[in-house]
Formats: C-alpha cells, sequence, structure tokens
C-alpha cells in the first residue's frame, strides 16, 4: 500500500482480475473455434478418414461357376463350406472352450487349446469343416469363435478328365485347365462386404453395414460327354497297362465342327487332391505337348502331291526294296516293296515311297501345304498353353530334311493340331478349330458365350483330294494294311497308324528303343453328328513298338464302345467289304471308278422327282432308289462333305429322309448295284 | 471450527458443486464408453469401477479440503513445500518407472504421483509467499527471486522425471499466481524475453522423445505412424463426431481402438466423438462457468491468503483444461496433463477434489471470521 494509493490500487486488482478473465475466455473460445473447425467445418474429411481407417471392403469370392458336360452332368461344382477362426483374446474360457470344442472336431482339446492360447488376434481353428460340424459348434454359442463361408471347389468324377478340367488354387482362382482359360466367366463378380477393422488387431467384425452382391460364376458347357470321356479312358487305361507303356492319350474330336467330345490322358489325374500329384501328370499333353508324329504325317504329304497335281492316287513309285538313298542318309522301310501305288505306300506306310512323292512335290509346296493344313501355328483350341509345333521354313531344309518331313519325322505336331489337320479328310477338306466349350450361361441361364464352329473353319484343301485320302485311309484297315487290328466289326472305319522313334535328348539321336505308337482314325458319328475323329498315342510301348500293334485295338476298342453309346447303326458297306475281301488293295479305287460311273448314269425322271424332291431344302429327301447324280441335282452345292461307298442306286443315306440337314454335316450314301 | 448451522448452509456455494458433480458424470460416461468391450461380461469395467472408488475417495478429500479452515493450511504450506521437494527427490530415486519416466511412488500398495502434490504445496506456497508480503505489488524482478527459485525447483525437477507436461503446467501455475500478485510492466517485459531465451536454451536439454513430440506438434506428418500418431487419431476421432457427434457408446474410432490413451489424456476426443461440437461446447463452457465461478471466489474471500490460493486453484484448473483439450485438439504438442474431472486417474481425481473442497472452504469463510 506504500507504493500507491487507495485508488489506483483497486484500478490494479480489477485490471488484473479482468485481464486473467480475458485470458480464460480467450482460452475458451479459442478451443471452442478448434473444435468448430475440426467438428463442423472439416467433418466431411475427418470422417472419410474415419471409414477410410475403420471400414474395409473385403471382397468375397462369389459361388464358383460349375462345369458341365454337353449332357448336363457336372464335372466341376463348388461346394459351400465353412471354416473356423478364432479370436483367441475374446475367449473367456479357454481351457473350456478347446475341451469343448475337441468333442466336435477331429483335434485333441491339448491342440485346439494351443491355437485358443496363441497371442495372434486371429486363428484359423478348422478349414472346412461339416456342416454338422459347423451346426454343433456354433450351439455352444462360445465367444470369440467365428465362422466364415468359403467355397471349395469339388470334382465329383474324380480323375475324370482331370488334365482338362484343371484345378483352382487356395482363393479359387484358376490354375490350370478350363478352370484357368475359363476363369473370367467362373469366377463370377466379386462380393464386396464392408467390415470394420480394429486399429489393434485388425479384426474383421462383419457389422450391419452393407455390402456390394456379387454375382454367380458363370456356368460353362463343353463338348465333352462324361460317358465318352469315361469309356475313353478305361479303355486307353488298359491300353497303357496291357501294352506296358508309359503314359498314353486318346481323344475323340467331331470332324465336321471341332468338337472335342473325350480327351484323356494316363496316367489319370485327380484334380480334387492336385498337390499330391506331380506337375507332369497335370499336363494335358494333347494340347501342351509337342510330338513327332511319324507315319500319320505321311497322308499329308501324299495330300499336298495330290493336292498339286504331281501325282494320282494311281501313279504308282518304285519303293527300292527298302532301302533308299537321300543325300548321305539311308531311309529304310519296314518290309521290303517293289512298285506301289500311292494307295499303298499309305497303306503299307512306306517311307521310301513318302519321300520319293515329296521330293516330286519340292520343299516350298510341301511346306506351304503344311502350313495350310494348320501344322506349325496354334490351332485356337480354348485351352491354355497350347503349342504351336515346330516346323522349319522350307528355305533351311535340306533334302534329307525334306525326306524326313515327309514321313514326320523332324516336325512337331501337337496331337490336337494333327486332328484337326486329319479332320479336313472326313468333313472335305475344312479345317475347323478343335474346341471344349460349347457355352457358357451366366446365373439366369443365358448364353454369354458361345462357339461358333463354323466361322472361322477355313479351307486346307480340295474335296477331291480329302476323297482320294480318305479312300486310302479306308484300306489301311484292311487285312493286309498296317492296322487291321483297328478294325470294328459291322462298322466302317478308317485311319492310319503312327510309329516314331523318340528323341533322345541325352544321347542327341534317335532312340532305339523308344517309341510313340498311335493310331489315328474315323469311325462313323452318329445321325446329329459328323463322323469321329479318335486319336489314340501310347508312349513307349513295350509289348509291341508299332501303332498298328498296340494303338489300334485300343482304337478299336474304344470306337466300338462309343459306337454303341451313341447308337450308331451299323455300316452296310463293311459287309461289301468283308465280301469282297479277297480283292484286296485296290477295293476302294474300284469303288470310287463304280462312283464316278453312277453319277454319269443316265436319269430319265429326274426332272420329274426334282420338284417332288424340292418340299423343304433344308430337311433331307428320301433319296432311297436314286441316283448320285440325283443327290447333286437336288442340292445344286452341297452343304456338307460327301461320301460315297458301292455303286449302283441308293440304297441307304445319311442324314435319313426327313432330318434337319445341319451345315457342315457330312453325307453319305451307300450304293448297290439294281438286280 | 464453528458448527455449521441451518443459516450457514445459505453460505455454501452450490454454483461448483453442481459442476463439479456434472464435468465428473460426464467423464464418467465417457470412461464407461472408453472402456466399454461390447460382450463383456461384467456391465462396468473395472477402470469404470475403479474411478467411481476414486470419486468416493474425492469426495472425502474433498470434505477434507472443505471442513479445515484453509487458514491451516497457510501454516502448513512451507511444510507441504517441503514434502513435495522430497517425494519429487524420491521419485528419482526409487520412483516406479513407465514409458521411460519415473513418476510413481509406491506407498502401501497405492501408486501416487508426486507431481500432483508439487502442484498442491506451490499453490500453498506462492499463495503464503505473497499474502506476506509487506511490499504491495508490483514486484520488481528483484522480488521475485524467492516466489522463482520456490518454481524453480520443482520445475527442474520435474524436468528430471522427465515430465515435461507437469514441469510446463507447475510453472504456467506459479506464472499466474505471481502475475495476480503484479508485476511492473518492465519485469513481464523482462520475464518474457527471459522466457523465450530458457526455452532456445533448454531444447538441448530435452529428451528426445520431448524433441520429437514438439516437432511433430509443429508438423505432424512427418511421423504419422510414430507420436503422430496419436494426435492424428484424435483429430479424426473428433472431427468425424460432427456437428452431433455419433451417440452414446457409437464413437467407432474409440471402440474399435484407434484412440490410444482413450480413458486418460485422449478422453475429450473419445467424448468429442460420441457427442459432437455441442457436446464439446458444453464440456468447455461447463469449465468455463467453473472457472469464473472460482474468479469470483478468489475476489471474495476474506483474505489475501485465499484470494491467491483461489487464484491458484483456478489457474490449475483452466491450464490442465488448455493444455488437455488443446494437446487433443492438435493446438498443443502431446503432453501427458489430464482433463481435470474427466480422465480416469487417482491421483488426480483426488487432487482435483480436494482444490475443489479448498475453493468450498474460501468461499464459505468469506465473511466469516
Amino acid at each position: 500500500m506504500k507504493r500507491y494509493r487507495q485508488k489506483d490500487s483497486r484500478r490494479w486488482e480489477r485490471w488484473k482480475i479482468i485481464s486473467l478473465a480475458l485470458v480464460m475466455v480467450c482460452g475458451a473460445v479459442g478451443l471452442l473455434s478448434r473444435a468448430y473447425y475440426l467438428q463442423v467445418v472439416r467433418h466431411d474429411f475427418f470422417y472419410a478418414k474415419s471409414l477410410q481407417q475403420s471400414r474395409r471392403a473385403v471382397e468375397i469370392r462369389p459361388e464358383r461357376g460349375e462345369i458341365l458336360d454337353s449332357r448336363g452332368n457336372k464335372l466341376a461344382v463348388s461346394l459351400e463350406s465353412e471354416s473356423v477362426y478364432v479370436q483367441p483374446h475374446r475367449i473367456v474360457s479357454k481351457k473350456k472352450a478347446a475341451r469343448k470344442l475337441a468333442r466336435i472336431l477331429p483335434y485333441s482339446s491339448r491342440q485346439i487349446y494351443r491355437k485358443l492360447a496363441s497371442k495372434k488376434s486371429f486363428q484359423w481353428l478348422a478349414r472346412d469343416v461339416l456342416p454338422s460340424q459347423a451346426e454343433k459348434i456354433k450351439r455352444l454359442h462360445l465367444r470369440g469363435v467365428g465362422f466364415v463361408k468359403e467355397s471349395r471347389r469339388f470334382y465329383p468324377n474324380r480323375e475324370l478328365a482331370g488334365q482338362l478340367l484343371g484345378f483352382v488354387g487356395v482363393d479359387s482362382e484358376g490354375l490350370e485347365g478350363i478352370e484357368h482359360y475359363y476363369d473370367r466367366y467362373l469366377r463370377g463378380k466379386k462380393n464386396i462386404v464392408f467390415l470394420e477393422r480394429d486399429a489393434r488387431r485388425g479384426i474383421l467384425d462383419p457389422g450391419d453395414i452393407g455390402s456390394v452382391e456379387g454375382t454367380k460364376g458363370g456356368t460353362v458347357v463343353l463338348t465333352l460327354d462324361r460317358a465318352i470321356q469315361h469309356a475313353v479312358e478305361q479303355e486307353l487305361g488298359r491300353a497303357v497297362i496291357s501294352s506296358r507303356a508309359k503314359r498314353g492319350l486318346a481323344v475323340v474330336m467331331d470332324v465336321e465342327d471341332g468338337a472335342i467330345l473325350a480327351m484323356s490322358q494316363y496316367p489319370f489325374f485327380n484334380p480334387n487332391s492336385f498337390t499330391s500329384s506331380k506337375p507332369s501328370v497335370w499336363r494335358n499333353r494333347a494340347v501342351v505337348d509337342m510330338i513327332e508324329p511319324g507315319s500319320t504325317f505321311k497322308v499329308f504329304t501324299v495330300a499336298a502331291a495330290l493336292e498339286k497335281g504331281v501325282i494320282t492316287p494311281d501313279t504308282r513309285l518304285d519303293c527300292e526294296q527298302g532301302k533308299y538313298r537321300v543325300g548321305n542318309r539311308i531311309i529304310h522301310d519296314t518290309h521290303k516293296h517293289g512298285m506301289l501305288s500311292v494307295g499303298e505306300i499309305v497303306k503299307l506306310s512306306s517311307n521310301i515311297g513318302c519321300s520319293k512323292i515329296a521330293a516330286r512335290l519340292g520343299k516350298r509346296d510341301f511346306y506351304q501345304f503344311l502350313r495350310r493344313c494348320g501344322f506349325g501355328s496354334p490351332t485356337g483350341i480354348d485351352f491354355p498353353g497350347e503349342k504351336q509345333g515346330k516346323l522349319r521354313d522350307w528355305r533351311r531344309w535340306r533334302d534329307v530334311d525334306l525326306s524326313n518331313v515327309s514321313f514326320g519325322q523332324g516336325v512337331g505336331v501337337t496331337p490336337v493340331q494333327l486332328m484337326m489337320a486329319y479332320a479336313a479328310f472326313a468333313n472335305g477338306g475344312y479345317l475347323v478349330k478343335p474346341y471344349l466349350v460349347k457355352q457358357v450361361l451366366n446365373e439366369n441361364g443365358w448364353k454369354v458365350y458361345e462357339h461358333h464352329a463354323f466361322s472361322e473353319r477355313r479351307r486346307a484343301f480340295s474335296p477331291r483330294v480329302s476323297r482320294q485320302i480318305m479312300a486310302m485311309l479306308e484300306e489301311v484297315v484292311d487285312d493286309d494294311g498296317t492296322a487291321p487290328k483297328a478294325r470294328i466289326p459291322g462298322y466302317w472305319v478308317a485311319g492310319k497308324t503312327g510309329t516314331s522313334q523318340k528323341y533322345d535328348p541325352r544321347q542327341k539321336r534317335y532312340s532305339r528303343k523308344n517309341y510313340l505308337a498311335s493310331f489315328i482314325g474315323f469311325i462313323p458319328g452318329p445321325e446329329n453328328r459328323g463322323k469321329l475323329l479318335v486319336y489314340v498315342m501310347l508312349d513307349e510301348p513295350r509289348t509291341s513298338i508299332y501303332g498298328g500293334m498296340v494303338a489300334a485295338p485300343a482304337f478299336s476298342r474304344i470306337g466300338q464302345r462309343l459306337l454303341a453309346y451313341l447308337n450308331v447303326e451299323p455300316s452296310s458297306r463293311v459287309m461289301l467289304a468283308a465280301g469282297t475281301k479277297d480283292k484286296g488293295g485296290t477295293g476302294s479305287r474300284s469303288r470310287v471308278k463304280i462312283v464316278d460311273h453312277s453319277v454319269s448314269a443316265p436319269i430319265p425322271t429326274a426332272a420329274k422327282k426334282k420338284d417332288a424332291l424340292a418340299a423343304r431344302a433344308d430337311v433331307m429327301p428320301d433319296f432311297s432308289g436314286r441316283s448320285v447324280r440325283d443327290v447333286l441335282a437336288y442340292f445344286g452345292t452341297l452343304p456338307g462333305s460327301l461320301s460315297i461307298r458301292g455303286s449302283g442306286k441308293i440304297m441307304k443315306q445319311k442324314p435319313l429322309p426327313g432330318q434337319r440337314i445341319v451345315a457342315g454335316t457330312g453325307m453319305e450314301f451307300v450304293l448297290q448295284a439294281e438286280n | 471450527m464453528k458448527q455449521i448451522g441451518k443459516k450457514k448452509i445459505s453460505r455454501l456455494d452450490f454454483v461448483i458443486p453442481l459442476l463439479t458433480i456434472l464435468l465428473f458424470s460426464l467423464g464418467m460416461l465417457t470412461i464407461y464408453s472408453a472402456t466399454y468391450v461390447p460382450e463383456s461380461s461384467t456391465w462396468l469395467s473395472p477402470i469404470s469401477r475403479r474411478q467411481l472408488i476414486w470419486f468416493a475417495m474425492g469426495l472425502v478429500g474433498m470434505g477434507f479440503g472443505f471442513a479445515v479452515n484453509y487458514r491451516y493450511y497457510r501454516k502448513i504450506s512451507y511444510l507441504t513445500y517441503g514434502l513435495a521437494i522430497l517425494s519429487l527427490i524420491l521419485v528419482l530415486l526409487v520412483g516406479k518407472s513407465a514409458m521411460g519416466a519415473k513418476r510413481w511412488l509406491v506407498i502401501a500398495g497405492f501408486t501416487f504421483q508426486p507431481s500432483e502434490l508439487t502442484k498442491l504445496a506451490l499453490i500453498f506456497a506462492l499463495s503464503r509467499f505473497f499474502a506476506e508480503r509487506r511490499l504491495a505489488p508490483p514486484y520488481n524482478l528483484k522480488e521475485l527471486i524467492v516466489p522463482f527459485a520456490m518454481v524453480g525447483v520443482p520445475f527442474l525437477l520435474l524436468l528430471k522425471q522427465p515430465d515435461l507436461g507437469t514441469a510446463m503446467l507447475v510453472a504456467l501455475i506459479s506464472c499466474s499466481i505471481i502475475f495476480y500478485a503484479g508485476l511492473t510492466r518492465k519485469t513481464i517485459a523482462a520475464l518474457f524475453f527471459a522466457a523465450a531465451a530458457l526455452g532456445a536454451a533448454g531444447w538441448q536439454f530435452l529428451h528426445d522423445y520431448q524433441k520429437q513430440r514438439i516437432l511433430t506438434f509443429l508438423n505432424p506428418e512427418l511421423d504419422p505412424q510414430g507420436s503422430g500418431y496419436h494426435i492424428a487419431q484424435s483429430k479424426i476421432a473428433i472431427g468425424s463426431g460432427g456437428l452431433a457427434g455419433k451417440g452414446f457408446l457409437k464413437g467407432t474410432q474409440n471402440l474399435l481402438h484407434f484412440l490410444p490413451e482413450q480413458h486418460t489424456d485422449f478422453i475429450f476426443s473419445v467424448y468429442a466423438e460420441q457427442w459432437g461440437f455441442w457436446g464439446s461446447a458444453l464440456l468447455i463452457i461447463l469449465f468455463m462457468l467453473f472457472l469464473i465461478r472460482s474468479l469470483i471466489i478468489s475476489q471474495e474471500a476474506r483474505d489475501p491468503f485465499g484470494s491467491y490460493l483461489a487464484i491458484g486453484i483456478t489457474a490449475t484448473f483452466f491450464w490442465q483444461v488448455c493444455i488437455n483439450i488443446g494437446m487433443v485438439l492438435g493446438l498443443m504438442p502431446v503432453v501427458g496433463i489430464p482433463l481435470p474431472l474427466i480422465s480416469y486417474g487417482g491421483t488426480s481425481l483426488l487432487t482435483s477434489m480436494i482444490l475443489i473442497g479448498i475453493l468450498l472452504n474460501i468461499h464459505f469463510r468469506k465473511q466469516y471470521f
């Protein structure tokens, strides 16, 4: 009180208290405005941030689509299974919980306790538990025990078409085969579920925050027929085992549209447990492996020469008694032959004959013909990892190479490549892309993909050549051909054997011991299909190295089962052929001649009958008793290939009278001379 | 001590107890939600229960602070100050360490924070010092050597713990009392420059984590997962609360454990996330009312000691609220200062309630004796 007067002191007191109050008000206003800024002005920003942090959009895979065969049989399905997880920190009584769980799950209570005692925030207890087990666990109402629905792939037919179907990974993504190639259809659209995330442990608790519904994967419908596939696999397995081969494969394809009806491979592969098989067993070798075609390739040499016109089916060549020198290499035949017709060269599978034909043809034309037949480029089959084969440019061929290629050495082809080219012989010269998937249907059954067989077919050679080659292939199965064992009683068959030495990469030369024995041939198809091409290949057979000995019988057995299953009527031609067996190898050529003759025969009532026949252009009329000329007159241009057997008037026809004519389907007529 | 008769009831202050109950209730609700576990078997978390027990003890402390004539505190103020300094030294020698700092003394199974006692003791000591000055204010620097020494010793001891937050708080409370006592303008200017120079020089004595905290405060993006994490998460929680808040027990940032220290120092973010800006405003305004009421009490005190004491108590609450909420709102660096009456913590609650008891004491005896 000494320094200030009373009045001053009082003023000072007041000033102090007001300034203190002011400081406090300032503090409060500062805090309030900051709170206002954060909570009101920037609320949207922080709110978004909090969601970003606490919510996680989790993609849950929808149920994967099924894979069906062409008849609707399920080859790959998705089973919904539940997996049990625990959040150990939330479990109240771990020992008790472990004891209770051990009564349901196939683990001991100690094993379970160890999981419950885990320091992790999330621990799988059991993946893929049975529905009954899941139900029991749910009834326990244990805190900290949760369930996640997972979709598991199951292949109900086990090994059936295993390599073809492929398999899926743990997150159900297609890894191999059809599963991989059609993954984008099969996997469906993801479900998105928003989950709340926990900062400390990252626990996901499905809340009722929301979700984006996905769609189930599409249904992939294969061209395969489970019954055919099964029969083929059975016969293949039997053939591999009885020939003591290392492995084998067999494929069945419709020559008209390229549909693969069966594609099997031994050793079989069960995609349900793909991890227990070696990757070499997964490989679908019909598509992803390259082989040397050997003798099956010879027909292309002949076809090229016929197409080019450097030979006719009647051309005869000297087969040099089994030894012939090209460049610095001696070519051998398995049997000594003298002069052989082109047909006999195919029938007896003469290397020397083929070599000479190729020499007439020249490297460039031969190469270009092979390219036109699809060799050296992938077929485009809807399967992952297709190889394009190996066909070197003709400019880099030596004479020896030309000769080698002529009988199928020094070229690499995939089985499907070979089949596509072979199919052209039976369908009038068209290359049709082999395919495995007919269509894909979405959840609602709408087609989202469909294969169009004829949109991209292209001509490889003329129908004339295809007919000529077919006639030669028919003779291969004659008694004196290389593959009489390929015959099927009561049915027409045609085909070609293949016996190729395997190249031994260690010794850098062809192996003396290891061969590929194969047979590729045709059988009649059912009414709604073209002919069927069947390819059988045995890798390193031990009982015999010859395709005609080991692969041809398998072909025959497969054929028999297919024909029985598909209800194909026996061909009368075979009866005829059996009757003319004594005529030997000349039979087919004479048949062709007879056909030619009947076509040129005058038809007195052609004009009149044409009107009667022209009622419906897309329905097959009854041609019985008519001549082939009537057929040609009726159709003008043929909708597909035409095959004629025998001579005289039409006895049998295919398609049958009244059936729809499908473009590209072959027509067959069996003729018989009038009495 | 005289008997408190019916007539004297009218002299009791009702504003402060009412505000205390309100603030504590808000704090209790927030602690309950901060420690809420959805599927817990007990309806009250252990932490909530402990806080309630502490509150009961706090009531006893408050009664004690109220009942004993505050003039008695004047007598024991230097003794208390001595005890506080002793316990600060003790804690450095035998204290319980947690997170790199020695802050707790364990006495008979109870953990006890000497820093809380220090606050109390300093307020007593400074109040006594200024109340007994013969010299009238304003004071110059020379006259302030003793009070500055009184502040300096515990300040340095607290820095040594290290407890930067409490050290700063103690300094701010003391400065408030000293300012209230009255300073010449020259002194104010000199002190301001001295503080700035000291701050700059003191930087190098700071611990790394303290430097880090200050740096991240200045630039939170420096380390969003480390020291910046607390503040970033706190801002997200508060900001996402919006105007009206997410509702009781619906603070997702809190429930999902994004908030650190959510029931202690960062309790305000849990509160603000749930109740939004209106909630924040309510809490800040309640504190303001409390502070204004206690300022008025300080002016009505019947003697300078009571007045200084009330100012000290007001300053204690004010700075704690400012620092804590300011920190949680990202206005100040992260320091370990709890929000009085709201944050979980026994010592803090007990101290706050004793201080409130003393405040009521001062008010009650304003026209007495």
